[in-house]
């Protein structure tokens, strides 16, 4: 169960959040169904997500621009994760290093990004969040609904899987 | 190989574009998924809607009432306030609204006054206007529960959803002030405890979520509760 708090008060933020899911569900179905693999799970997994945005639509500006494109697909992506997460009945100890995300080419110009390709969706997702969307360790933590210290020990986990990454090109 | 946080920013921005270029073609939405998703926008229920929400916000305390009779004893005063919170209960949703308009002066911090041996704060989550929240953990073990209360302002809606059809939730009332609480006990694919009461007097909606005490110790602990003086 998760909860929510209504904020969308006035007829803007509402049109403003009615125009991002006429948007963006149907692309975000898609990528739920390549992760969770049935249509009843790609859809709870996508209003899992619209919630997660709901909570957190004071950071979008701009519905059409790219950022806004890739924040409601990472944001698909984590709750897809979740979702396969609760339904796994043992989970490893380590379940966030299995790479259950989206596939992802790399980009092939730089040594660094087609290695953050290859890192567990977990770690990508913040390292997105983090350093390309600029999300603040305390805006991540209200979004991804984890505390702090567990946004800061992701973000350690994610870079540390990284060097490990670019020094001995295994998997982590 | 070392990196710079500037290095990360431009592998991340890479790596976006690479995500963008290779997205799979969207797939039409279901009916059943837009109405769900027409609903998180759905008006809040204001004052002009008064004549509609009494007979439910009646019902409901009708229906507390014959679980419990205690509500009837709280006065008049108290009684009003405990519209301050409406609740409605829908097939997965379960909404806390916030009716009234009049103005609030600012509401204080809330602390325990006890909690059952082993348990201690662990942090403030959150500093939102809308909500606090605290976290306790046990001893230095994974066991935790947090403590959440929101604050009322007008249209404000505090939503309990249940999204996944392999969850069955259990509802139930324990008795907190006089006062009836909600208990949800949540089992199935994900498991969870949850304890929602309503403060008569400031009309704050109190939250306990996680890996609650037996019932008799967390009556205590929310009875326990008391304002403090804000840092």
């Amino acid at each position: 169960m998760l909860i929510y708090l209504q904020t969308l008060e006035t007829p803007d933020e509402k049109a403003k959040f009615e125009h991002l899911y006429r948007t963006y569900c149907g692309l975000m179905i898609a990528v739920a169904m390549k992760m969770v693999g049935n249509r009843a799970d790609a859809e709870d997994t996508v209003h899992q997500a619209f919630l997660s945005i709901l909570k957190n639509m004071d950071k979008i500006s701009d519905v059409d621009c790219l950022k806004t494109k890739s924040y409601v697909v990472i944001i698909t992506e984590n709750k897809a994760i979740d979702l396969l997460r609760a339904r796994k009945k043992t989970l490893p100890r380590d379940f966030e290093e299995e790479p259950l995300g989206i596939e992802i080419p790399p980009p092939g110009e730089d040594r660094l990004a087609d290695a953050l390709t290859r890192l567990p969706a977990r770690y990508r997702e913040i390292l997105l969040l983090h350093y390309h969307h600029g999300y603040s360790r305390k805006e991540l933590a209200q979004m991804l609904e984890l505390s702090y210290v567990a946004v800061q020990q992701l973000l350690w986990r994610a870079k540390d899987s990284l060097r490990k990454q670019l020094e001995g090109g295994s998997h982590p | 190989m070392k990196f710079t946080e500037d290095d990360l920013k431009k592998a991340a921005a890479a790596m976006d574009q690479a995500m963008l270029d290779n997205l799979p073609p969207p797939e039409a939405p279901s009916p059943q998924l837009l109405e769900k998703l027409d609903k998180l926008t759905a008006k809040p229920v204001r004052k002009s809607k008064w004549k509609t929400v009494l007979p439910r916000v009646a019902a409901s305390i009708l229906i507390v009432f014959m679980v419990g009779g205690v509500w009837l004893s709280t006065d008049a005063e108290a009684r009003k306030a405990l519209l301050y919170w409406f609740r409605d209960f829908n097939d997965d949703h379960y909404i806390y609204q916030f009716v009234e308009t009049e103005a609030h002066q600012a509401l204080p911090k809330y602390a325990f006054g006890w909690l059952p041996e082993g348990w201690g704060n662990s942090y403030q989550d959150d500093d939102s206007p809308s909500f606090d929240r605290y976290s306790f953990r046990y001893g230095k073990g994974t066991a935790h529960f947090s403590l959440m209360y929101f604050y009322p302002k007008e249209g404000i809606r505090y939503v309990l959803v249940h999204p996944y059809a392999g969850i069955r939730v259990a509802h139930s009332t324990l008795t907190v002030h006089g006062t009836q609480a909600d208990y949800y006990q949540i089992t199935g694919i994900r498991t969870d405890r949850r304890l929602i009461w309503m403060d008569d007097n400031s009309g704050i909606l109190f939250q306990l979520s996680g890996d609650l005490p037996e019932e008799a110790d967390l009556i205590r602990m929310m009875e326990s509760l008391h304002p403090v003086e804000a840092e």
